[in-house]
């Protein structure tokens, strides 16, 4: 669609001007429509303090991660499987649970749904309801959905149990799946 | 007289040595970027001590990944894009977890934001005011859908270009334009919702 022809072209414009991307021709152009056309000054307006209430977090990134990022390089260089993200251990085990929770739901919930819930469409499984919730939003981005291939769950749960009984309990990250370019 | 790459980008030569395996280099890297990907991290995922140990998460990754970095774009579109697709993943994996039933967002709650008068320091209040507007921002970026979050977040507060979030997310200008565009349409219907009498 030609530029001209977008309906929502002041508000992807006046996007572009907050962040100060607006071409001179496409400024002129925008503040020529804001002169003439109270409307479309409203929706300008509207964009910009809805951009404008969006606020930072008020604190910045603790002084101590660079010691102990860089700590757990060296650990890791050094072969320190354990001491490696030691501290964040707690939440790695519970994501492996969630995981293998998460699976075994999801095979659960592929047995049952047509059985047991009326408001499913005929043919639609858990799986499929499942996908739409999150899949449906990746759209085409080509980072990779953790989740999008539901058969990959067991597996990755299985790895993640793996890893623990491997190294007795202690982990040096698990694998999230993603691809790292 | 031609700029070599190390010139243009000071990252790629600290980031060839941690390749070889210098600690030290890589100790400059993490001085230089940590402070945004904690920033990127922290509005994503609107917890602090996840974003923490995302930050961690990515920096550890970007070390073991020295090696195979190519050289496309500058090393910190690179660290961003890292960081961008592992809180994407953890978002991910935290929807899983509220689908069947456990994990929450995690961070303080309007409740949990009380001014003490104890405290004499004398920017208690404005610290108050700071947390109780990024509450509400978290509040509305949760609501968004994680890609458009992530245009979002690098457009709005790491004050990225269309053309350098495009490179960080691998996506064209048109769809960070689209995504943004439809991020913000998000916000302002959430607006006057909250507005409405």
């Amino acid at each position: 669609m030609a530029r001209s022809q977008d309906p929502d072209r002041i508000e992807k414009w006046q996007l572009r001007r907050l962040l100060g991307e607006l071409q001179p021709e496409e400024l002129q152009e925008l503040e020529a429509l804001e002169a003439k056309d109270a409307a479309a000054r409203e929706r300008a307006a509207r964009f910009e303090s809805a951009w404008s209430e969006l606020s930072p977090p008020p604190d910045g990134a603790p002084p101590e991660l660079t010691s102990t990022v860089l700590a757990a390089v060296r650990a890791e260089r050094e072969g320190g499987l354990g001491s490696v993200l030691s501290t964040s251990f707690g939440s790695r085990l519970s994501a492996a649970a969630t995981a293998a929770t998460a699976a075994l739901g999801v095979a659960l919930g592929l047995w049952l749904s047509p059985v047991l819930d009326p408001a499913v469409a005929p043919g639609q499984t858990a799986a499929g309801l499942l996908a739409e919730a999150d899949v449906a939003e990746n759209d085409g981005d080509g980072l990779e959905p953790l989740f999008s291939d539901l058969a990959a769950m067991p597996s990755m749960a299985d790895a993640d149990w793996r890893a623990l009984e491997e190294t007795g309990g202690r982990l040096s990250g698990l694998d999230d799946g993603v691809e790292v370019p | 007289m031609m700029s070599t790459l190390s010139e243009i980008d000071p990252d790629r030569g600290a980031l060839e040595r941690a390749a070889a395996g210098d600690t030290e280099s890589f100790g400059a890297i993490v001085e230089r970027h940590q402070g945004r990907l904690f920033r990127v991290c922290l509005r994503m995922l609107g917890d602090r001590e996840e974003a923490l140990e995302a930050t961690q998460d990515v920096l550890l990754k970007a070390f073991r990944s020295a090696a195979t970095f190519t050289p496309r774009g500058r090393v910190y579109t690179w660290l961003y894009r890292i960081a961008v697709n592992h809180c994407l993943n953890r978002l991910r994996r935290r929807k899983i977890a509220r689908f069947f039933g456990f994990g929450d967002l995690g961070g303080p709650d309007d409740e949990d934001l009380e001014w003490d008068p104890a405290d004499d320091a004398p920017d208690a209040e404005r610290r108050l005011v700071d947390q109780r507007a990024w509450l509400r921002t978290r509040r509305a970026i949760d609501a968004l859908p994680t890609n458009q979050r992530a245009v979002l977040v690098l457009a709005k507060f790491e004050g990225l270009s269309y053309r350098e979030i495009a490179d960080t997310l691998g996506i064209t200008m048109g769809a960070v334009e689209s995504r943004l565009f439809r991020a913000m349409r998000r916000l302002e219907a959430q607006r006057s919702e909250g507005s409405a009498p």
